[in-house]
């Protein structure tokens, strides 16, 4: 039988040594590369996607919760039956905390001028638990909407709440996007 | 003895920490609790069946994208705007005519010459059945919502500017409604949302739906408002949320069909706005279709037809729905 004399034993050794050497130093930068990356991102909800379960409220390992309720004003309609603000069936439009949706009443309302009410978040107060955003979504404009603040979250490697997330809102974003609100503009 | 018996009692409590580790290994987690504080409208959203006056006597497929306006005329075709596309179907099902707009339809009106006239976000244009153009009107620099005719006028529902604007068939604007105006006491409509509808009674009179006031409101052809009915409430009698009904339509014999978004459900109230019973909407849990983040009104236009008919155009699934009294 007719040895190959071009490719060896020993020059398959070399070579293959050198393949493994050179795989090992890329992946080793792509490992680095992605590292180097995450540094730039952040975890953030993305709010086209929230269910407002509750778990943002429950699973952060900031107490309370690092997950906040923002407001985005360009798209309320500034309603006085707030569905974000009163609960389902309250007959009094009022400030009455048994007429508040919100469980730790972090919802101001101040009167505009008739029949416009304008509501802005107390973000100490705000556990988020997303009751309120579900409430708007239900009836209104969907202008109240759950993010992570970044004053408050820590930024941990694997996110708490991202792993229990059940509509698979979270994912990390360039710091320059640090904030995924929705719905800016009014449409049909 | 006594040091053989504490070496038993620890070999008892060891095999018992034992068990309780192992015990927790194959524990099944709990399942997740139903959270008290949870929002849910589950309750208000169901009817109750004997709510139910009217029975789905036909759904057929569209198969168009972004549908948002359905109007009929006397010969009861159907006709419906979405992206870029105008369609016409006979009373047979068949398309009768489809053409291509120059940009998304947002509701549409059919004129007694046969003539389609469509709202184009900012403005106006005229069709024939063969998609010639045969108008194109000024801008009104906000958003049509709604359109409908009467007699030789055209009204418009502008939704972003939240007035109605009233136009001759040739297009000349007459006058506008619903401009607020303290000095005069005009309050204008109250529209949170982008949905302004109007429609026209059997004698020929304006209604448009205040949404923000819960009402349906009457006017005068120069604007003068002459009556209101409605209120808010989540009960079958009223207009549940923020602002509804965001769609209505005139009954031939003045009953009045309105559709809310939120709770997802249509009603029939007789000539005087009082509540007359449900034509359809969620009859059990998780009986609606959109995601739970947004808000649930897949139905985005209503019509009716001179026999009673109520036309309902599920812009979700592409489709139309009829109901017929039962």
């Amino acid at each position: 039988m007719e040895r190959n004399e071009k490719f060896n034993r020993r020059d398959f050794l070399h070579k293959g040594v050198r393949a493994g050497i050179g795989l090992s130093l890329a992946g080793i930068g792509v490992i680095l590369a992605k590292r180097t990356m995450a540094g730039n991102t952040v975890w953030q909800l993305d709010s086209s996607k929230c269910v407002q379960c509750g778990r943002c409220a429950t699973s952060c390992v900031r107490t309370p919760s690092a997950v906040k309720c923002v407001h985005v004003y360009d798209m309320c309609g500034y309603c006085d039956l707030c569905s974000g603000y009163l609960r389902p069936e309250t007959r009094e439009l009022n400030t009455a905390a048994e007429n508040q949706l919100c469980p730790t009443s972090a919802i101001k309302r101040r009167f505009i001028e008739e029949p416009f009410f304008e509501y802005t978040i107390d973000e100490d107060l705000c556990i988020g638990c997303g009751k309120c955003v579900k409430g708007c979504g239900a009836f209104g404009n969907g202008s109240m909407q759950l993010q992570a603040s970044h004053k408050l979250c820590v930024n941990c490697n694997e996110c708490s709440i991202a792993r229990v997330c059940p509509a698979d809102a979270w994912s990390r974003v360039p710091l320059s996007q640090a904030y995924r609100l929705t719905g800016f503009g009014k449409t049909k | 003895m006594k040091q053989k018996l504490i070496i038993g009692i620890s070999l008892f409590l060891l095999l018992g920490v034992m068990g309780l580790i192992v015990a927790d290994l194959f524990r099944i987690p709990p399942r997740d609790q139903e959270n008290p504080e949870m929002y849910s409208i589950e309750k208000q959203r169901m009817i109750d069946t004997s709510q139910i006056c009217y029975r789905e006597v036909e759904q057929f497929q569209a198969e168009l994208p972004g549908l948002q306006g359905i109007a009929l005329d006397t010969g009861l075709n159907i006709y419906i705007c979405g992206e870029r596309i105008i369609r016409v179907y006979n009373r047979s099902r068949e398309i009768k005519a489809d053409f291509t707009v120059d940009s998304d339809a947002y509701c549409i009106a059919t004129g007694p010459e046969g003539e389609i006239y469509v709202g184009l976000g900012d403005h106006i244009e005229v069709f024939d059945l063969s998609g010639n153009r045969r108008g194109k009107w000024d801008t009104c620099h906000g958003f049509l919502t709604s359109l409908v005719i009467i007699g030789d006028e055209v009204y418009a529902a502008d939704g972003e500017n939240k007035i109605i604007l009233r136009y001759d068939r040739k297009g000349n604007l007459l006058n506008i409604i619903g401009k607020k105006d303290r000095e005069k006491g005009v309050e204008g409509f109250i529209i949170p949302s982008m949905y302004f509808d109007v429609a026209a009674g059997p004698d020929n009179e304006l209604w448009a739906a205040n949404t923000g006031r819960h009402e349906i409101q009457r006017f005068s052809p120069d604007g003068i408002l002459i009556s209101f009915w409605g209120k808010a409430s989540m009960g079958l009698d009223g207009f549940a949320g923020c602002c509804n009904p965001i769609h209505f339509a005139i009954l031939p014999d003045g009953y009045f069909v309105t559709y809310e978004k939120g709770l997802d459900r249509i009603k029939l109230y007789n000539q005087a706005g009082k509540y007359e019973c449900t034509v359809s909407g969620p009859t059990k849990a998780g009986d609606h279709s959109s995601a739970a983040c947004s808000v649930s009104s897949p139905v985005h236009d209503l019509a009716v037809d001179r026999e009673g008919s109520v036309y309902a155009l599920d812009g979700e699934k592409s489709v139309i729905r009829i109901f017929t009294r039962k």
